[in-house]
């Protein structure tokens, strides 16, 4: 149980339905405007890939910036992200997705 | 090396989802409860029907006149605490600024009637405009109040 509940595709599925809720209570239940609550879905659904695939965005990140940047391209098995880099990507994600949080709670503050 | 998931994304997500799970019974609550929701701009027309226009038989294209704004309650549904901002609008009138009204708790097919007076100018243009006349467009600016099924 407690390793299902750490598995990264679990995550992802909380984080989706708790997004996907969150923007039915701010079309039904605020006076949020529907292209205002649709636009931070689609939003979140970018982040939440993100947040899922960040190892893996982080790893094309180091791959494209050798090819971009580098004169001599790292070897294969050199272009392994630190753990800073997979965090920036996970950070970034998490924020928007508390962004849509904090909108629903202005929304519901505006009685 | 194989991707793991790291703690801090574990406990993120689930703080998030207490967090989120919190925010979104409080917002139910705090706007009327569970089947109740609230009317905005983009919604009213799923309960309310708006219509106007000038009472019959007193049209007057050269002074005062006696207009309605109606507000009708679909049948499926009941609203309430409802107020409506709109701009009613005819281009040989005095009328266009914007204006507010409470139109307050309609039941299922009910209708909240609100009666003003316009006058018109109709010093130029051709007699075929006097149709035009009739005519009173309404454009609303903002709704607010709650909805449930009736």
């Amino acid at each position: 149980m407690k390793n299902f509940l750490k598995n990264p595709n679990v995550l992802a599925v909380v984080q989706l339905i708790i997004s996907i809720a969150e923007t039915i209570v701010l079309i039904f239940f605020t006076s949020c405007s529907v292209w205002l609550a649709v636009l931070m879905e689609i939003a979140a659904l970018m982040a939440i890939c993100v947040f899922r695939f960040s190892y893996r965005f982080a790893k094309w990140n180091n791959r494209w910036h050798s090819l971009w940047y580098r004169k001599n391209a790292v070897r294969e098995g050199d272009d392994e992200p630190s753990d800073i880099a997979v965090a920036g990507y996970k950070i970034g994600s998490g924020i928007v997705l508390v962004l849509q949080t904090f909108v629903l709670l202005i929304f519901a503050m505006l009685v | 090396m194989k991707e793991k998931t790291s703690t801090a994304a574990v406990v993120f997500t689930y703080a998030f989802a207490i967090f989120a799970v919190i925010v979104m019974v409080a917002t139910m609550l705090l706007h009327g409860g569970f089947g109740m929701w609230t009317l905005n701009r983009d919604n009213w027309d799923t309960c309310l029907t708006v219509r106007s226009g000038i009472e019959n038989g007193a049209l007057n294209p050269y002074g005062s006149n006696d207009c309605y704004i109606m507000f009708t309650c679909d049948e499926r549904y009941r609203v309430s605490d409802v107020e409506v901002t709109y701009i009613l609008s005819n281009e040989y009138s005095n009328m266009g600024r914007q204006k507010t009204t409470y139109v307050g708790a309609l039941g299922p097919g009910e209708t909240y009637e609100c009666k003003f007076t316009a006058d018109f100018n109709f010093n130029s243009g051709d007699l075929s405009d006097l149709m035009g006349m009739m005519h009173i467009s309404v454009q609303i600016v903002a709704v607010s109040g709650k909805y449930s099924l009736a």
